[in-house]
């Protein structure tokens, strides 16, 4: 195997799991969001045998690969027209088997499959920014770095997404939030 | 301020003490909520072989075809150029055979008109008159 394909290897294994997670919040649907996920690893392959497309650093991987992952996800929902809403029911299926079952960090299943629903609801700038923020742990001015938007357009789009979030939870979550 | 400022102020300030409280603690839950998830069994070795096939190599190939249609169009071009040549020359060359079959042509009846007259006249001078139209 050639030394390209061994680095390539590794950073696929490092960063399967953030670039799957982006796709499936962003897109909210399994099947497009294995698609986007490979496509932009398979991006990051043509760019590391393009030497003026240098990635210097494992920072500089991640950022890119964040970069790419949220553009190809938001163009593929407006692509194939895939209605987070509708998939909703199939994202819970898949990503939260178990309902009841309490995870390592004490929440309920049911509860973090009913906020992964309500996400799903947000109009695609606030989720992404809400992804970013709460998936990724990125602060406002990275996220609008990333996104090439200004901070205070991100602040905005978290500020109103969190709220949508907490309103819709306390309608229909109210044996969780107070 | 005012008694009526602080009736107004005081309930609205502790409505959004309690509020922020709230929205925080959501936060929290929010944040618990949405810890990455793993890929689906066999990602990594699907993005591999999708990485090593042909399909991959369009995409690099894609980036020359502009040359190579480049490179088809001048082709064709000099071909066309070459059966233009060749069949400009054939033409040229025939009509030069037909100028000289021509030019032999009239030579050849000069000569037999020249050989007709001298016939006549050796026959007229022996007292023979062929008439020959005249």
């Amino acid at each position: 195997m050639a030394m390209e394909a061994v680095e390539f290897r590794r950073l696929v294994e490092t960063h399967q799991r953030m670039v799957f997670s982006l796709a499936l919040r962003v897109t909210g649907e399994y099947g497009t969001a294995e698609e986007v996920a490979q496509d932009a690893f398979l991006e990051l392959y043509r760019t590391l045998g393009a030497p003026e497309d240098r990635l210097e650093s494992e920072d500089h991987v991640r950022f890119w690969l964040r970069r790419v992952t949220v553009h190809r996800a938001t163009d593929a929902i407006r692509r194939r027209a895939v209605r987070p809403e509708a998939a909703a029911e199939e994202f819970l299926e898949e990503a939260h088997a178990g309902a009841g079952v309490e995870d390592g960090a004490g929440m309920n299943a049911t509860m973090v499959a009913r906020l992964e629903e309500l996400l799903q609801g947000l109009p695609e700038a606030m989720r992404v920014a809400v992804v970013l923020r709460y998936q990724e742990e990125m602060s406002p001015d990275e996220i609008a770095k990333l996104l090439g938007q200004p901070v205070a357009t991100v602040k905005s789009h978290l500020q109103r997404g969190l709220q949508l979030l907490r309103r819709k939870a306390a309608v229909t979550m109210k044996e969780y939030v107070r | 301020m005012s008694d009526q400022e602080k009736r107004v102020d005081g309930p609205e300030l502790v409505g959004n003490a309690e509020h922020d409280l709230k929205l925080a603690e959501f936060e929290l839950q929010l944040a618990r909520a949405m810890r990455r998830v793993d890929a689906p069994e066999g990602f990594a070795e699907r993005i591999m072989e999708r990485s090593a096939s042909p399909a991959e190599t369009v995409v690099v190939m894609r980036r020359h075809q502009g040359m190579w249609r480049m490179q088809a169009w001048m082709s064709g071009a000099v071909a066309a150029a070459l059966a233009l040549g060749v069949f400009g020359a054939e033409q040229i060359h025939q009509r030069r055979e037909q100028a000289k079959a021509d030019q032999q042509f009239a030579v050849a009846m000069q000569v037999t008109d020249h050989a007709l007259a001298q016939t006549r006249e050796q026959l007229q001078r022996a007292g023979l008159n062929l008439n020959l139209g005249e």
